[in-house]
């Protein structure tokens, strides 16, 4: 049994069981800060453990290390860490500076990292209610705001019912295959033409608690909700760490049951094109920045189901791509909306930014970085991203799919475009408070990546193709 | 002889269906209480541990039965967390009724 393929996810986990206790014997009055400061450093190791692992599989083939899980569990890392890096600014700011906040990110990172290489429905469904488990927590972290106490109530409600159809899905898919691998739920794929209606409606079901944990379409009802109650740095962490994990599982299922491409890409095209329509069209009456942020990472979800649809290897590792560019260009964001503040309160109204190419141009130039990088405007992250996926999707035959992405993109250039004229347009209320070094360093340090994207195109796309074809060979 | 064999599979397959029926309705049609929500999701993780346990036992096979005890003990997890939750809520709220949970639309 190779069980040194599952190292990071072993040291992660540690590391939160030690950081938990570091925290309850400290005798100062509060632990957050040092905390913090040890799963960051926790969360910079394991990124270095997870490039090392070397490819293969163990624990009697539940669990499996390849290129692809490598890239996803280098993207979940980092979002975990920059999640981190703002709850510190944030947190304090909030009084939220319990020492368990950074404990739960950990814990929900490692189960998001097992669900990356997970190639059996036991594990899946483990990595999965580990990281949402620690997330319904996180969204009531602020527990004596009444926002943040209801947003964990609906995450938890929808959260849970999302998993229980997963599980009996996956009920189903065991009874109708025989086993809870991902190998024989293939077997039975390419083997029957004639699939048994237990069977489909298993494979639906997953396909629904999956489609839930990225907030596409049909089950999108709790994301703004969600994300405007929940504490900014939870959200951060909420919009990108657990649907990169759920990405990660579809593209797996899908590129496994290879035999039944046509009848999965039909409902994906379906949930890609519904997520990217109402995404862009929902954002557009949203006055909350967290909401607006919402509506748009459905819809950029959408953009990178696209990739999915395609199921060739172009497409994979354009949505992958995608995702990369997402990350950094949502996490700035989320920096520059941590850093909306003023005499010590945290404001959320678009018409906040009023003015603050004036009262503080830094931030606002950041700011208009992330909106035109989400637009799609040339040499920045986001541009590249959708090219690729449009890309791929011409290649694969899909036009009508690009068609309707480029035009609900051009629709979505209407509220990013809103926020940088409200910035240099609109009178100033008043200017932010003074905001501190780490949001300076996220939302400066995204901002480099997001403008020089293109320096760092190659590395990314090599490795991006690299995962993509470890994956569509299986 | 196992009793599956002699019963059939159908019987349990139409009981958890019944189960993760009653739990959806429970979940929807209810516009009271929040507890009841709770209830109703250890219906449906409960109506899909009883297929898992059937097909088991069907297929001769005893991965669906360690698949139960993971998700038991998950459930249990599942609904402590879920109470905790809905006390933090209470406490602010005073209330869990399900048409208070409303303070965010839009």
């Amino acid at each position: 049994m190779n069980w040194t393929i599952a190292i990071p996810e072993i040291v992660l986990s540690i590391s939160g069981l030690f950081i938990l206790l570091f925290g309850v014997v400290q005798k100062k009055e509060n632990a957050f800060f040092s905390c913090t400061i040890l799963s960051v450093a926790a969360f910079i190791t394991v990124g270095f453990l997870a490039l090392t692992m070397p490819p293969g599989g163990g624990y009697l083939g539940l669990f499996i290390s390849d290129n692809f899980s490598r890239f996803m569990k280098f993207l979940i890392i980092l979002g975990g860490l920059l999640s981190v890096v703002l709850s510190l600014d944030y947190n304090e700011g909030n009084n939220t500076n319990q020492f368990e906040f950074p404990v739960l990110i950990i814990f929900s990172t490692v189960g998001a990292m097992i669900m990356t290489s997970a190639c059996n429905l036991m594990t899946l469904y483990m990595g999965l209610e580990l990281s949402s488990l620690a997330l319904y927590i996180l969204c009531s972290f602020d527990r004596d705001n009444v926002f943040s106490t209801e947003s964990g109530v609906k995450y938890f409600v929808l959260g849970s019912l999302a998993s229980g159809l997963l599980l009996y899905g996956m009920s189903l898919l065991y009874g109708f295959s025989g086993g809870l691998g991902f190998d024989d739920i293939q077997r039975v794929l390419t083997t029957n033409s004639q699939h048994s209606a237990g069977f489909v409606i298993g494979l639906v079901f997953v396909l629904i608690g999956l489609c839930f944990k990225i907030s596409a379409v049909p089950f999108h009802m709790w994301t703004p909700d969600v994300y405007q109650g929940a504490p900014t740095s939870v959200t951060t962490f909420l919009s990108t760490v657990p649907k990169f994990a759920t990405f990660a599982v579809l593209l797996r299922i899908m590129t496994t049951s290879s035999g039944f491409t046509h009848q999965w890409q039909i409902l994906i095209e379906v949930i890609a094109i519904l997520s990217i329509v109402i995404g862009s069209i929902g954002a557009i009456a949203q006055i909350n920045i967290k909401r607006m942020m919402a509506y748009s990472s459905i819809a950029h979800m959408g953009y990178a189901l696209i990739g999915l649809a395609t199921g060739t290897a172009a497409g994979v590792s354009a949505a992958l791509i995608y995702l990369a560019s997402y990350l950094f260009m949502n996490v700035g964001t989320f920096a520059v909306i941590i850093a909306m503040r003023r005499k010590g309160r945290f404001v959320e109204s678009i018409h906040d930014l009023a003015g603050l190419g004036k009262t503080d141009s830094a931030l606002a130039v950041a700011m208009a970085i992330f909106m035109f990088s989400m637009a799609g405007v040339p040499p920045l992250a986001g541009f590249f991203g959708k090219f690729l996926v449009f890309g791929a999707a011409i290649s694969a035959h899909l036009m009508w799919l690009a068609v309707i992405g480029i035009v609900a993109s051009i629709i979505g250039a209407f509220f990013y475009l809103r926020i940088v004229k409200i910035m240099y347009f609109d009178q100033s209320v008043e200017s932010f408070d003074q905001h501190s070094l780490s949001l300076s360093f996220v939302s400066f340090g995204m901002g480099i990546v997001t403008v020089g994207f293109c320096l760092f195109m190659r590395p990314i796309m090599v490795y991006g193709f690299m995962a993509a074809t470890s994956l569509i060979k299986m | 002889m196992n009793i599956i064999h002699t019963i059939g599979l159908a019987p349990y397959l139409t009981v958890s269906a019944g189960l993760l029926a009653i739990g959806m309705f429970g979940i929807f049609a209810n516009r009271k209480n929040l507890l009841v929500v709770l209830m109703s999701i250890e219906l449906i993780l409960l109506s899909a541990n009883l297929n898992l346990i059937a097909f088991s036992s069907a297929l001769q096979n005893l991965t669906g039965q360690i698949m139960v005890v993971f998700s038991l003990t998950i459930a249990a997890a599942e609904s402590a967390i879920g109470i905790a939750i809905i006390v933090a809520y209470f406490r602010n709220r005073h209330s869990v009724q399900i048409e208070d949970a409303s303070i965010m639309k839009g």
